[in-house]
């Protein structure tokens, strides 16, 4: 590794007569094992691979095809060039970019499709689709609850959840597919034939005709077998209205959740009951937990980000 | 580094006129231990060292579309290393009333380094007599016979007339071989 070799040291004649090149190269060769460098404190791998990266990042951050444009050999033809590529390149970023809706807190939010279906989206609820939805594929993908009302057509229409895709030609449905304590993937069809299948197990798909639910859940292999709905229970939430039968307390606290963007602590015995539960009109989130709690027998205190359920 | 070519420098300098994100990259990590430990010579503190290392190759490549391939990258490398962290350290004490702590770093290095190894040791008696010379005959020994740099590198790095840099190898090397002399002159007869 060392140099064992002295440098070509000159005018040692001249400047130093009596000075041997031998004598030189003998210390030179004795100097090796002291390196002052190496006694210093060597670097922190970590610290070199943070340099490193934002040495990259600055690096990339600074492309010479963007400089061009302010370099001055530059020609007005490769100006014109350039802009026109930079156009396409904007075009086409906004092109990529895909469409976005999303229902604010506390409210619905209604859009028309670029096919002409129309989607209502539930509060905090989220769907995104190409720009060039329509064309030749109909995909749209949603976080949160939407209900649907497709626009016949060859080009089948599929739903993106978390877990499933849901197929349909033209028709109209709801699909829930909230990520919260128990994540599922729920889709209740009003009108016409609906596919739906979970991602994981693609061959478990089943088809939904009107008037019936299934239920994705990533714990239980494949859907629910097709049952029949209650049609007004899946879609109150378009009109408002709060409506469950037979239904555990849990999923009704987890609407409220949604729909409010609270949370309601609740004691898991008391999530597990059945109950039925109809209020057609609701003004806030606490006259409906007031409700609720009042038809249960339960009690409810404020907390610091919602409310306390306990017997 | 210093087992690393010459050719392979001119190769990276004219990858990185062309903006070569790899060559960058490469450059960084065959070169940063070496950079690292010489700004240390200077900052005598960790963090600083860092800072100045990711300045100068910030700035390499700000500079990139200038660099002249058939010049020493390696000695440019240093050269930025060193103008950097003299800037750096002029800087701080400008701005830390703690000039006294510097001055107490000096020679921490080479006597607080030597006391550590046993005194007979040849290696830190050499250390400790590296540490005598004056700071830029100590610099351009350091640079010569331990990274490897030629005579003209060295000067390019420290500014400096190559003869100069000659001779303060030569005084360097004297000065050492009559340390020698007087401590073990049986070592120098061969």
């Amino acid at each position: 590794m060392k140099d064992p070799t002295l440098p070509d040291l000159q005018h040692l004649d001249e400047d130093y007569p009596d000075v041997s090149r031998e004598k030189l190269a003998r210390v030179w060769q004795l100097a090796e094992g002291a390196d002052p460098f190496q006694a210093v404190p060597p670097p922190h791998p970590d610290r070199i691979d943070a340099i490193q990266a934002t040495l990259e990042r600055a690096a990339l951050a600074d492309r010479p095809a963007l400089r061009l444009i302010r370099t001055r050999r530059m020609r007005p033809w490769m100006a014109v060039a350039a802009s026109i590529v930079v156009l396409a390149l904007v075009g086409l970023g906004w092109w990529l970019q895909p469409v976005s809706h999303t229902a604010p807190v506390g409210e619905t939010l209604a859009a028309t499709l670029p096919d002409g279906s129309e989607v209502q989206l539930n509060s905090n609820s989220t769907i995104r689709y190409p720009r060039s939805f329509g064309q030749n594929v109909r995909t749209i993908s949603l976080e949160g609850e939407a209900f649907f009302d497709v626009q016949r057509s060859e080009i089948p229409f599929v739903i993106e959840t978390f877990n499933s895709n849901v197929k349909v030609l033209g028709t109209s449905f709801n699909v829930q597919a909230w990520r919260g304590r128990q994540p599922s993937t729920v889709v209740t069809v009003v009108t016409g034939i609906v596919e739906v299948t979970p991602r994981r197990t693609p061959d478990a798909a089943i088809r939904l005709t009107a008037g019936q639910h299934t239920n994705v859940s990533d714990n239980v292999m494949g859907p629910t077998p097709p049952a029949e709905a209650h049609l007004d229970q899946a879609t109150a939430w378009r009109t408002g209205q709060f409506i469950y039968y037979n239904q555990p307390l849990g999923v009704m606290f987890d609407e409220i959740e949604h729909r409010f963007n609270l949370t309601i602590e609740v004691p898991p015995s008391i999530r597990a009951r059945r109950q039925n539960f109809i209020k057609h009109e609701v003004e806030s989130a606490e006259s409906l937990l007031s409700d609720l709690c009042q038809s249960v027998k339960l009690r409810y205190r404020p907390t610091a980000n919602g409310y306390e359920v306990f017997e | 580094m210093k087992t690393i070519h010459t050719d392979q420098f001119a190769a990276w300098s004219r990858r990185l006129r062309r903006s070569d994100h790899t060559a960058y990259s490469e450059l960084f990590r065959a070169t940063y231990d070496p950079l690292y430990r010489y700004a240390w010579q200077f900052t005598h503190d960790q963090d600083t060292a860092y800072d100045v290392l990711q300045d100068v190759f910030l700035k390499l490549w700000q500079i990139r579309e200038r660099i002249d391939p058939t010049r020493s990258l390696k000695a440019l490398l240093y050269q930025m290393v060193r103008n950097t962290a003299l800037n750096q350290i002029r800087y701080d004490k400008r701005h830390a009333a703690d000039a006294l702590e510097d001055i107490l770093h000096e020679p921490a290095t080479s006597d607080a380094h030597a006391a550590d190894l046993d005194a007979g040791d040849l290696e830190a008696e050499m250390e400790s007599w590296i540490a005598e010379m004056p700071e830029r005959r100590r610099e351009a020994f350091m640079l010569s016979r331990y990274q490897g740099l030629s005579h003209a590198e060295i000067a390019q790095i420290m500014d400096l007339a190559p003869k100069t840099v000659n001779n303060h190898i030569v005084l360097a090397l004297q000065h050492l071989r009559e340390r020698l002399m007087a401590h073990q002159p049986d070592r120098m007869v061969s």
